[in-house]
């Protein structure tokens, strides 16, 4: 499963890639609506490191774009994180402009 | 570019904010572009970002057709506030269609869709008639002037 991260000088936006969203929908009981995406907002550069690199908080942004409930995020298997913006590569707050 | 399509470009825009306007949207052009277009704004809880794309369209037998260019990266990355294209086509010395797709509806026709092929850019070739539009066989009438796309999705609105 693919979660496109937008990283912009307040924050990064986060939003489930089109294929894994469809692909969600067998696995959900509930035909409840998802949020499209997620914003988290930083003040600094080393906010943005720290609270975007935790992985805890990566579990919860996946838990909110797919509606799973924790267990079930560990069952749809590897996620990863994707920065469209540096050529679809991994996501990595430590190397990635975030505020100032 | 083009000397021509540097103006065309521009008069684009400029009918783009026209068609905000008229519908009592603020408008704002950044001084220097970095990518966004146009800043608009319905009221302070409501600010989306544009990204205007314009052609000349080509005539056909019994339609005519519009070209359009862009990067992946551009339609794959998130943000916030969100972005909407507006694809404006200029046909017979007139803007005769506005196109109005929010990036996340044209993420989907590209990745479920296979709309625009694969590579580091899409390129989108749009049939228009005066009923229909369509983008390599998909149905793309709903986005057809749809400035009410601006207030949401289209599949959100699809499903309302």
């Amino acid at each position: 499963m693919t979660i496109y991260v937008g990283t912009q000088m307040d924050g990064c936006t986060f939003e489930l890639e089109p294929l894994s969203r469809q692909r969600l929908k067998g696995r959900r009981s509930s035909d409840d609506p998802l949020p499209r995406s997620v914003f988290i907002g930083c003040d600094t550069q080393q906010d943005f490191v720290n609270i975007l690199g935790r992985g805890e908080l990566r579990s919860m942004i996946a838990e909110i774009l797919t509606g799973l409930k924790p267990t079930e995020v560990d069952q749809v298997g590897q996620i990863e994180f994707v920065d469209p913006g540096r050529n679809f590569a991994h996501f990595d707050p430590a190397t990635t402009s975030g505020p100032p | 570019m083009a000397r021509r399509d540097l103006f065309t470009g521009r008069a684009g825009e400029h009918a783009v904010i026209s068609q905000l306007l008229i519908r009592e949207w603020q408008v704002a052009a950044p001084e220097v572009d970095i990518g966004d277009d146009l800043l608009i704004a319905m009221d302070l809880a409501r600010i989306l970002r544009v990204q205007v794309k314009t052609c000349r369209v080509r005539e056909q037998r019994n339609s005519y057709v519009g070209r359009f260019r862009l990067s992946v990266e551009q339609v794959a990355r998130p943000s916030t506030p969100e972005l909407v294209f507006v694809f404006a086509l200029y046909r017979n010395g007139t803007w005769a269609d506005f196109l109005v797709i929010p990036r996340r509806d044209l993420l989907d026709e590209t990745t479920l869709h296979n709309v625009g092929g694969r590579g580091a850019h899409i390129n989108l070739y749009i049939r228009l008639t005066d009923t229909t539009v369509q983008c390599q066989n998909r149905d793309w009438s709903h986005f057809r002037n749809a400035w009410t796309m601006l207030s949401g999705s289209a599949s959100a609105r699809r499903a309302a």
